[in-house]
């Protein structure tokens, strides 16, 4: 086995709770509630495990991480540890005095979501009225504070024809970058995969509508895109490799090698509160368990593309095939990568109605 | 944008850069990018902490490495103009 590699970034997901429902959500289906999540104090010393351990980026998640009262609490600590200070928020919770507080803390960027630049569908999808407003206007409070901006746009069946206006949005409010990332479809994405889940011609589109933005917006803007699960014929690099560059925790603590890890059950991942972020990085069995490449089995283990896609996606094999330990059914080498088309094809021809996250109460149980 | 040796260049909002003991290199540290700059980079953006012209810059690293500040000056400006035009850093000295 070859040496293991340095940490990168965290994600934090610092709290569930969230006033959006968003039916594609990478939340887990049973969400911690407030008085289960990570103290401060907890959080602050993994902030500093993590800098002294090589993780140079922090992402702080949820749920909505604006829901934390000590928010600029833990930006302090994160920022004090060196760490580089992001915050994906949906933005609804904003205003100038609060964003004020947490750029004095140390935050270095935001990541601002959006449903849909139509905002009667963004709240329909969203699951909450008003919250496009509020968006817009977190977005120029952002700018006001002179933070680099990028706008996320999470596109699907629904709202994918409408790329060009999500790009033109994103440019309107000064993003030096967008993301356009299609559904992954995990928890609350696989409940809700025939209401989001495009085929091949909608792809395609959306695909196309990128790119010319890439053209129109040279130089202004950088565009991220995030092709979808189950098209194509090579799997995802899922999480860059498992526990090779990322370190996910939940709000209880657990640590994870990616938002959706503890589908595998098999695994028992490790708490912060109980053990060392180092000692969770080189030696827990949870991440050595699909590390590198020697647990592949064939076709992988021979395959010429190994250290490129990694394996692909653990949940997407445990989640499709029952078997975690499987050739992501999306290599075009799987036996089973039939199966995926068959998947897309008898997908209902009008997208049924969505299923959305029951959230955890926003105030403490 | 043009960097001279008068410039004050400084990291804006949103890059950070900072010596990461776990790797003993400078990182330069972007939204999305983690940037590891060869050796001589390193002792260029190390030196810069938004106070400090170009060519003090330059000055001490011409003692450091015992070499002409001409030719230094020249390497400074080319690495400080292309991080410019990406936005990595600024010129203090044109920030009103």
């Amino acid at each position: 086995m070859s040496a293991i590699p340095l940490p990168m970034a965290l994600v934090a997901e610092v709290t569930h709770r969230c006033p959006l429902r968003c039916p594609y959500c990478s939340n887990p289906l049973e969400m911690a509630r407030a008085a289960q999540e990570v103290s401060t104090e907890d959080w602050s010393r993994v902030f500093a495990e993590a800098a002294a351990l090589g993780v140079l980026h922090l992402h702080l998640s949820g749920g909505e991480p604006m829901l934390r009262t000590d928010l600029p609490d833990l930006i302090r600590a994160a920022s004090t540890a060196g760490l580089y200070v992001n915050l994906i928020t949906s933005g609804v919770t904003m205003d100038a005095a609060k964003l004020g507080i947490l750029v004095d803390a140390g935050l270095d960027h935001v990541q601002l979501s959006f449903q849909h630049a139509d905002a009667a569908e963004a709240e329909r999808i969203g699951g909450m009225k008003g919250a496009q407003a509020r968006k817009l206007d977190a977005a120029r409070l952002i700018k006001a504070a002179g933070l680099p901006l990028t706008c996320n746009f999470v596109i699907h069946r629904q709202n994918l024809h409408d790329v060009p206006a999500m790009m033109a949005l994103a440019s309107d409010l000064g993003a030096q970058r967008v993301e356009i990332a299609h559904t992954q479809y995990y928890g609350w994405g696989l409940i809700n995969r025939n209401a989001l889940l495009p085929d091949a011609t909608e792809l395609m589109a959306a695909t196309a509508a990128v790119e010319a933005g890439r053209v129109l917006y040279a130089g202004c803007m950088a565009i991220d895109y995030v092709t979808p699960d189950y098209h194509g014929d090579q799997p995802k690099s899922c999480m860059d490799g498992w526990a090779r560059r990322f370190i996910v925790i939940s709000p209880t603590g657990q640590a994870l090698s990616c938002h959706a890890a503890e589908t595998i059950t098999s695994i028992t991942f490790p708490n912060i509160r109980e053990t060392s972020l180092a000692d969770i990085w080189l030696r827990d069995p949870a991440f050595q368990r699909f590390r590198g490449t020697d647990w592949m089995p064939e076709p992988c283990q021979g395959c010429a593309l190994k250290e490129q896609d990694w394996g692909g996606c653990r949940c997407q094999a445990l989640a499709l095939l029952g078997d975690a330990a499987a050739t992501d059914p999306v290599c075009a080498r799987s036996p089973h990568h039939h199966a995926l088309q068959g998947l897309i094809a008898a997908r209902p021809s009008v997208a049924p109605d969505f299923v959305y996250r029951q959230n955890a109460k926003p105030t403490s149980p | 944008m043009t960097i001279a040796s008068d410039s004050i260049p400084a990291f804006p909002r949103g890059i950070k850069c900072r010596f990461d003991a776990a790797r003993s290199v400078w990182v330069l540290l972007t939204p999305e990018r983690a940037m590891m700059p060869d050796e001589s980079a390193q002792a260029v953006l190390s030196a810069i902490d938004g106070t400090r012209t170009v060519s003090g810059i330059v000055a001490d690293l011409a003692v450091r490495f015992q070499a002409p500040s001409e030719v230094i000056l020249a390497d400074v400006l080319e690495l400080l103009t292309d991080l410019a035009d990406r936005g990595i850093v600024i010129d203090r000295r044109a920030v009103p």
